[in-house]
């Protein structure tokens, strides 16, 4: 059994905020929430499904259910980090697909900036492998800036690779009024901006946002009787791919069996992909996962987004039109929700007409949550227009 | 000194699963855990091996070691290295690296362990590039 084609997204929204001093997280909850079920033309009293990740206060979905008063029959509450998202719509098709949900609501919000978190906090002693790196200072963009020290060693992938995937996003996060990082920047002005963590520099790794998103999944059904282009989930994969007892190569993610599995379950070819949104933490988080989802072979990534290739337009496959986690927005730590929205918004024909893929019939989201470099979840889904 | 350990934990804690790992540095000797089934040695412990599942005890080991990757975060005196080693013995180990020359940090380069002293009294694997110490002691 397969989920193709037994739900749709029929509701999205990107809180327009970047800063946001002035409310709660819950409250950023509730309106990203509102502002998704208004899209889709339905009303929260509709919804019967919830899903959250860990930047929802309380115990899974308990307190978020209880605030803003929903009635559920089916809840999930998978935190995999910035992927979570991604996992949710599958898991929210598989859901409806068995009958335990018809209408199901996903929103992700936080406030690290306007709180002044860290997303390297201290960890919790009992997870096993927090006493063996925690002391060595491995925190999120050195894990990164490993992996793409050893690609570079291991392919000749340069500085002014990585930075090609900023320029892009850039040039698309300037039609973008709501990024946080609206300027175009030059592949020298990413190479000379200071050092975070070498060899990644502060240009190569994404923004640290207030704000968050949600999405409505549902029934084909009943987004045939709404307002919206139909957007079918067409095929998704999920997987947690960790060190491996020490027997593991830094240069591939898990990309590498989801996206197979999606793009079997979908019945298409990744050639078939013409717009994907990608999780771009850093730099080095596109260009891996651009090699281990088969867009291109193992070590020619650079090579793949150089010269503007991932503009849309100007190569064969735009990514992340909306200006991505490196220019427009990454909310609460996870980028995972907004590369959904954007693809749905390609895939409606809503992006921007300076970013919008023409003649769009798929999308690809994929998402790379917790810590390339250690363990993370890859997430992947494949999207229909209908 | 081009880079040195990290310095911003007390060090690390010991859980029952642990002990006997942590208690070995204390006392100068560094040992990785091997399978009692397959031989097998992994990274980080744990009680059982990852690969087959059986029991897994901590056994000397060499100490010796390759830079697999590295980062170098921060400036000046709060500058550390972060890396991966691949022991001798296989597994890949997340460490620090203490490195005197920016010269002498290269993937290949060969390592060798050192137990560094904790403010909490733990005893934490680091590791010195082998031609540094080299030099010094012709030095």
């Amino acid at each position: 059994m397969s989920i193709k084609g037994q739900a749709c997204i029929a509701g999205i929204f990107e809180h327009p905020t970047r800063k946001a001093p002035d409310k709660s997280t819950a409250q950023l909850h509730a309106e990203v929430a509102m502002g998704a079920v208004a899209d889709a033309g339905l009303r929260l009293s509709d919804i019967d499904g919830y899903f959250c990740a860990g930047d929802a206060p309380g115990t899974g979905p308990i307190s978020m259910v209880d605030y803003l008063n929903l009635n559920v029959r089916h809840v999930d509450s998978t935190d995999t980090g910035g992927a979570a998202y991604i996992q949710h719509v599958s898991h929210a098709a598989q859901a409806i697909a068995a009958g335990k949900c018809d209408i199901a609501l996903v929103t992700l919000a936080g406030r690290p900036r306007s709180e002044g978190a860290s997303a390297s906090a201290p960890q919790d002693p009992r997870v096993p492998d927090v006493q063996w790196e925690e002391p060595y200072g491995a925190m999120t963009a050195a894990m990164y800036a490993m992996a793409a020290r050893r690609h570079m060693h291991i392919y000749g992938t340069t500085p002014e690779d990585l930075a090609w995937v900023k320029v892009a996003a850039s040039h698309h996060a300037q039609h973008n009024p709501n990024a946080m990082l609206k300027k175009v920047v030059t592949v020298e002005d990413v190479v000379t901006s200071p050092m975070v963590a070498n060899p990644l520099h502060r240009l190569d790794c994404c923004v640290v946002s207030d704000g968050g998103g949600a999405v409505i999944v549902t029934r084909p059904e009943i987004a045939r009787s709404l307002n919206k282009p139909i957007v079918s989930v067409a095929g998704a994969a999920e997987t947690v791919m960790g060190q491996a007892g020490g027997d593991i190569e830094l240069t591939w993610t898990g990309a590498v069996r989801t996206a197979q599995q999606a793009l079997e379950e979908a019945g298409v070819s990744i050639k078939d992909i013409r717009y994907a949104s990608l999780y771009d933490s850093f730099t080095i988080t596109v260009i891996m996962q651009l090699e281990s989802l088969g867009f291109c072979a193992p070590g020619t990534g650079g090579k793949f987004v150089s010269n503007g290739r991932l503009i849309s337009g100007v190569g064969k496959l735009a990514v992340n039109t909306d200006g991505g986690g490196l220019c427009n927005n990454h909310p609460a730590f996870r980028g995972g929700m907004t590369k959904i929205i954007e693809a749905v918004r390609q895939l409606r024909g809503e992006a921007h007409p300076a970013v919008q893929v023409p003649d769009l019939p798929l999308a690809m989201v994929h998402g790379t949550g917790w810590l390339l470099g250690s363990r993370h979840s890859s997430a992947t889904l494949i999207l229909e227009r209908q | 000194m081009y880079a040195d350990v990290f310095k911003g934990c007390k060090g690390p804690q010991p859980n029952p699963e642990t002990a006997d790992y942590w208690a070995a540095y204390r006392d100068g000797a560094f040992v990785l855990p091997v399978c009692n089934a397959c031989s097998r040695s992994h990274w980080y412990p744990r009680a059982f091996c990852p690969f087959c599942h059986s029991e897994a005890t901590p056994k000397a080991a060499s100490g010796f070691g390759t830079i697999h990757t590295y980062a170098v975060v921060g400036e000046g005196e709060k500058r550390y290295c972060l890396a991966y080693v691949q022991l001798k013995e296989g597994p890949l180990m997340l460490t620090n690296l203490l490195v005197h020359s920016e010269d002498s940090l290269k993937i290949g380069a060969e390592v060798h362990v050192d137990l560094m002293a904790c403010e909490n009294g733990e005893k934490l694997p680091v590791f010195r590039l082998v031609a540094e110490q080299l030099a010094k002691t012709e030095a």
